[in-house]
């Protein structure tokens, strides 16, 4: 594949992810009395609703900038695909094992049922992993290595 | 990096991800039936409203369920029972014939209980036996310590709330109508705080299924389950934070009497108990929870006497602005006194959380 097609490819997974993850945190942020609901009304996480609150739409912000600033965007990368990893465990879980299905996510993911979530989620999956496996520029955090290459 | 190391890198990392949140998955659902901080669980659709029937009258109690049948009796005609349907369509109204009538009547109050029924009175006292058949009943205690509350738990032995006398303090016990001299007290199961009266005020039950007597305190987060002869079983905690009973009193001038000097904080309002389950309507909102069902609602927490566990929480919505009074649950079927109505909910073993969703959609 050609250098600059794979950058581009790289670039589009990257935004499509910075949108995701900044939509949201914000539509998150907006309604945090209501998202602190929900996630009390969470089979898996009402237990810890009170720092998992705070920590999600962090976590997808600092994910974002990260995916944003070119030097860090590996880590990004690696880091969104992680985070999807963990929610889709967590759907699959919701649809599996809980006893509890609860309502819904905010924003426009309102209006998907759990099994679309769950196909969208895979979709986010593979496409992180796309992108890991296509980044030929060396990451942060083997720069040492870069240089005596 | 080559692709051998990266993949290894994102399949390692999905796995210990994945189990992590598998391992958060048990650990919530440990904390939320045995050690939960007051988060409830609302599960959706699992009590639906099914058939509801005007009284006329908001004067009415319930007496007990027998025979397929819903038994009411009224404060304001104490000797008339209301017979209904499980659908709460055909209504029959009896009228109790006592055999003895100079007793000191005042508000006597009936139970219902598989082909018998009684009409006590507490600060009497006295309790009278019958038969449904023809509902005339006769005179079986006259003489005793007061009490407050009573429970049929067979047609001979009752379930009873006594007052000591001249402390006045509440005592657990049972009541033999056929052999007097079988009254028997349990001392130790009512646990006073400050003054064995307010702070130990609570409500009666008697759960068939299990053989158990449970008593639910009123202003602490507690409930005590014995055997009916009086052994405790264990106490049970409901999920809200209030342990010790808060109620202020102040002694009024020149009387004996004492009185709120403030609204004590009503945790347990009302509560009933049928199968594994205990249904207890609570006061007191929890973490992360929509305060506006609180105010068109009545919510029931669900508690399993098996193994003392919170399973979930589900509202009972209030008719004409008036909230739930009392309830009644029977097999799968909750009634309630709303007002001047009465509801009855059809409730789905799914309150009880311990299958899994997936598996009642993939049964259904």
């Amino acid at each position: 594949m050609k250098f600059s097609l794979r950058k581009n490819i790289i670039s589009i997974i990257c935004y499509l992810y910075v949108f995701m993850l900044v939509y949201a945190a914000t539509s998150k942020l907006l309604d945090f009395e209501n998202f602190k609901i929900q996630l009390g009304q969470s089979p898996l996480l009402s237990s810890f609703a009170d720092w998992i609150t705070i920590l999600v739409p962090v976590t997808e912000y600092i994910i974002a900038s990260l995916l944003l600033i070119p030097k860090f965007r590996f880590i990004g990368l690696f880091t969104s695909y992680l985070l999807m990893v963990l929610f889709t465990a967590y759907i699959y879980i919701i649809l599996n094992y809980s006893a509890f299905v609860p309502c819904s996510c905010g924003g426009i993911l309102e209006k998907m049922t759990w099994n679309q979530h769950l196909v969208f989620n895979i979709i986010f999956i593979f496409l992180a992993a796309f992108a890991i496996l296509l980044t030929t520029e060396h990451p942060l955090l083997f720069k040492r290595k870069t240089v005596k290459l | 990096m080559s692709y051998k190391v990266k993949l290894f890198l994102l399949l390692t990392s999905a796995l210990i991800g994945v189990g992590i949140v598998f391992y958060l998955f048990h650990l919530s659902e440990e904390i939320t039936h045995y050690q939960n901080k007051f988060i409830r669980r609302y599960p959706q659709h699992v009590a639906q409203e099914i058939y509801q029937a005007d009284l006329v009258y908001n004067s009415f109690y319930f007496a007990g369920v027998a025979n397929g049948k819903i038994y009411l009796g009224n404060y304001t005609a104490p000797l008339q029972i209301l017979a209904l349907d499980s659908t709460l369509q055909k209504r029959t109204t009896h009228k109790i014939t006592l055999t003895e009538k100079d007793l000191p009547f005042a508000s006597p109050q009936i139970r219902v209980q598989g082909k018998h029924f009684f009409v006590f009175e507490g600060i009497a006292p006295y309790v009278f036996k019958g038969n449904i058949r023809d509902w005339k009943a006769s005179l079986k205690i006259n003489s005793g310590y007061y009490f407050s509350q009573l429970k049929p738990m067979d047609s001979v032995t009752m379930a009873v709330r006594y007052l000591t006398p001249k402390s006045g303090e509440s005592l657990l016990g049972t009541l033999n109508l056929s052999d007097i001299s079988k009254v028997a007290y349990g001392d130790h199961l009512l646990q006073k705080q400050f003054d064995g009266i307010f702070d130990t005020d609570g409500s009666l039950h008697f759960n068939k299924e299990l053989n158990r007597i449970v008593y639910v305190y009123r202003y602490r987060n507690e409930y005590i389950v014995s055997d009916p002869f009086l052994q405790l079983a264990y106490r049970g905690n409901t999920i809200d934070t209030v342990s010790t009973a808060q109620v202020n009193l102040v002694q009024k001038k020149n009387s004996t009497l004492k009185t709120f000097a403030e609204p004590p904080l009503v945790v347990n309002k009302t509560s009933a108990t049928a199968g594994n389950l205990l249904y207890i309507n609570s006061a007191l909102p929890g973490l992360y929870e929509d305060e506006n069902i609180w105010k068109i609602a009545s919510i029931i927490d669900v508690y399993d006497l098996t193994d003392a566990s919170y399973r979930s929480s589900f509202p009972v919505y209030d008719i004409n602005n008036k909230k739930m009074k009392s309830m009644l649950v029977s097999g799968h079927f909750l009634y309630a006194l709303i007002g001047n109505n009465i509801v009855c909910y059809e409730l789905i073993e799914h309150l009880s959380q311990n299958k899994a969703a997936s598996s009642y959609t993939k049964t259904n």
